[in-house]
């Protein structure tokens, strides 16, 4: 029996589960990772995850002070909830947030939510680990412009972090503390309870508009659902949507220097993509419609532009349907969930 | 006899010279690159089509100065651009040739290299050359017609001569007008702030200045430990704008009176959304808002303090500002904000020999 995931989810799963899986983590090999099926949505798969990386209470609730607090920052100004805002399924407004001293870097910042099951991070998909991820913003010039010694060191002189450090890893928030503890907070983020899971779940019914955005979607004249497929809306490759013809942010090139891969960006998960606009590896587009458009214009011409990616000869109202369709992907009991806001 | 003949010859040859050639320097294309210095600016990506040259600069800077630019050869661009306000207005809707206002408060000129974005509070012009145009044509400002304004310079040899040195092909024409134009405004560089010195370590912030720059830089912080005041998450990047629109709070559904970016996008999410402004020079380019409503720094801290409202477009990012007590600054952080935002003025874009009058 399953316990649904929903607005009821609390800190008393994750005693249970917590409890439950010291249990199981000293039986040793036999059914250690089932214990997700009470926290994650019925219709989820288990995700894939060492066991070790399964949050206790205390590892959640470190990381969740962890993750709200600007201690990371080199200044002390912000927090990786300032460009992940709750309210906005981990995603920011901007198109490029503004890291310390409102420096700009050139991408938009992702949606968090379900980041458990993203098998390579970062948009060109360069990193196998939220560990490593973790990494990134708090080094990044342009972001925390911070160093994680220097952070455990700051960390090290806060009682109460010692404390909680203790008890969740029985050890001091050293490096390997602050990228398992964010982590392990960040591993929870699961949203599967919008209009779309509940019409999959026999719990709703969508309106015809939104049926026919559906079938769109899922249809072989706009293809969305070859890229944007299963669960999570997305396959996880890295492919040029022919937003542009000459780039400034090359991509995945940037890691292979292979002019194949010039253009190509990690294709996102479309859950919760009504709020997580702006649009595209850089914000550029600002609205499902503007989206949509691009998509139906076939796209600018590059060589490594996806072969699917071409005039679709959408009419108004069938963008009108797709856009109606997509906002059926917003869960709102994720970004309202109490768990997961700063207190 | 030869060397009275030949000098005679050369007499004659000059005369000659002379009679058909009036202007000693008759005018020819010239090229010549116009040099910038972005002094600690990243340098921006400008349009490939139009490279920047000497001639082709005094060209846009003559024209910004024009007022056979616009109806009845009254106004010019530098009458609502006024360098020594930052090439801005200080009234709070300029007045065109027909002594009407316009609706919105007159943006300033300077650093648009950096914009990507759009022009204007909309962002109708999707460049700077677009956006050179409008305003000579719109019924509130110079309400001239552009086949009017061609016939009126190409009637000046001055004129004549300056196209012909700015453009290969020499035609006083409206694509040329609009190129010069675009040509001068991205030279009007501002980068000799207090800030930027601070920032190239020739100077120090006072201490007001530094809280006020860590309150400007700082998230708000809910726990209440931290004092934020928010500003840097759109007024971001070297130029204190992140170059995209925003509900910035400033009026209820109700209130609205201006769609906004609206008006170009046809989205009603972008109804009463506008251009993010460079806070640069940010002393000298009052009225504040795209409607100029604040005269004041401290009427425009207040307002993100304690009066943003509530309205179906406004940003997320006012999620703070909207909560009961707002953001919670102190009259003092008020007065330390301001002062960091004094220090982004730069005395020298007021004076620059090179972006003024040139008569």
């Amino acid at each position: 029996m399953f316990i649904r995931y929903n607005s009821k989810f609390s800190i008393f799963n994750y005693i249970v589960i917590s409890i439950l899986l010291c249990n199981s983590c000293n039986k040793d090999e036999e059914g250690i990772k089932y214990d997700y099926s009470h926290f994650i949505p019925s219709h989820f798969p288990i995700p894939i995850s060492n066991p070790d990386s399964i949050p206790t209470e205390a590892q959640f609730t470190l990381g969740k002070k962890l993750f709200f607090d600007p201690v990371l920052s080199r200044d002390g100004s912000l927090s990786c909830a300032s460009c992940h805002k709750p309210s906005l399924a981990f995603a920011d407004t901007v198109s490029v947030s503004a890291g310390v001293e409102g420096r700009l870097g050139n991408r938009n910042s992702p949606s968090l939510g379900n980041v458990v099951y993203q098998k390579k991070l970062l948009k060109e998909g360069g990193l196998p680990t939220l560990e490593m991820q973790v990494l990134v913003p708090i080094q990044e010039h342009a972001e925390f412009d911070n160093n994680i010694v220097e952070i455990s060191d700051k960390l090290m002189t806060i009682p109460k972090y010692v404390e909680m450090s203790q008890a969740a890893y029985k050890r001091d928030p050293d490096p390997y503390v602050i990228t398992r503890a964010i982590s392990a907070f960040e591993r929870t983020l699961f949203s599967g309870d919008s209009k779309y899971d509940q019409f999959l779940n026999g719990r709703t019914k969508l309106t015809a508009i939104e049926e026919q955005g559906l079938n769109l979607f899922m249809s072989n004249k706009t293809n969305c659902s070859n890229c944007h497929s299963g669960f999570l809306l997305t396959n996880q490759n890295i492919e040029n949507n022919g937003l542009y013809s000459v780039y400034k942010d090359i991509g995945a090139m940037r890691l292979t220097q292979n002019p194949s891969d010039e253009g190509k960006f990690k294709i996102p998960s479309l859950r919760n993509i009504a709020l997580t606009y702006p649009y595209m590896h850089d914000g550029s587009l600002k609205t499902l419609e503007e989206v949509i458009e691009h998509y139906n214009s076939g796209g600018s011409n590059h060589k490594n532009k996806n072969t699917l990616i071409k005039p679709l000869n959408l009419s108004q109202s069938e963008i009108e349907a797709l856009v109606a369709f997509l906002s059926t992907l917003t869960d709102y009991n994720f970004i309202t969930n109490k768990n997961y806001q700063n207190e | 006899m030869n060397k009275i003949l030949a000098s005679s010859m050369i007499i004659i040859v000059l005369s000659i010279f002379y009679a058909c050639n009036p202007d000693e320097n008759p005018a020819v294309f010239d090229n010549t690159p116009y040099k910038i210095e972005y002094n600690g600016l990243p340098t921006p990506d400008l349009p490939s089509d139009n490279v920047i040259t000497v001639e082709g600069v005094t060209l846009g800077r003559m024209l910004f100065y024009e007022k056979m630019l616009s109806k009845n050869s009254i106004q010019s661009c530098a009458t609502c651009h006024v360098q020594i306000d930052g090439f801005s207005d200080k009234n709070q809707f300029s007045e065109g040739v027909e002594k009407k206002l316009g609706g919105r408060q007159a943006m300033p000129v300077f650093n648009m290299a950096w914009h990507q974005n759009g022009f204007f509070w909309d962002g109708r012009a999707a460049s700077l050359r677009e956006q050179s145009l409008k305003p000579i044509q719109d019924p509130l400002e110079m309400n001239e017609t552009l086949p009017n304004m061609i016939a009126k310079l190409q009637a000046s040899n001055q004129y004549k001569d300056q196209f012909i040195r700015a453009f290969a092909n020499g035609q006083i024409n409206e694509k040329n007008v609009s190129l010069a134009l675009e040509q001068f405004m991205f030279t009007i560089i501002s980068n000799n702030s207090k800030y930027d010195r601070v920032q190239a370590g020739k100077e120090q912030f006072s201490a007001s200045e530094e809280r006020g720059k860590n309150l400007f830089f700082t998230e708000f912080d809910p726990s209440g430990k931290v004092k934020g005041a928010e500003c840097f998450h759109c007024h971001s990047g070297p130029n204190f704008t992140n170059d995209d629109y925003f509900n910035n709070g400033l009026d209820s559904d109700l209130e609205m009176k201006d769609d906004g970016r609206m008006k170009v996008t046809k989205n009603s999410l972008d109804k009463a959304k506008f251009l993010t402004p460079s806070l640069r020079n940010i002393a000298l380019t009052g009225p504040y808002m795209h409607d100029g409503r604040f005269k004041t720094i401290e009427e425009v801290i207040n307002h993100y303090n304690q009066n943003v409202k509530k309205s179906s477009t406004v940003d997320v990012l006012m999620q703070y500002n909207l909560q009961a007590g707002g953001l919670g600054l102190s009259s003092a952080d008020v007065a330390d904000l301001k002062a960091f935002l004094l220090t982004l003025s730069d005395e020298t874009l007021k004076s620059n020999p090179a972006f003024s009058d040139p008569n």
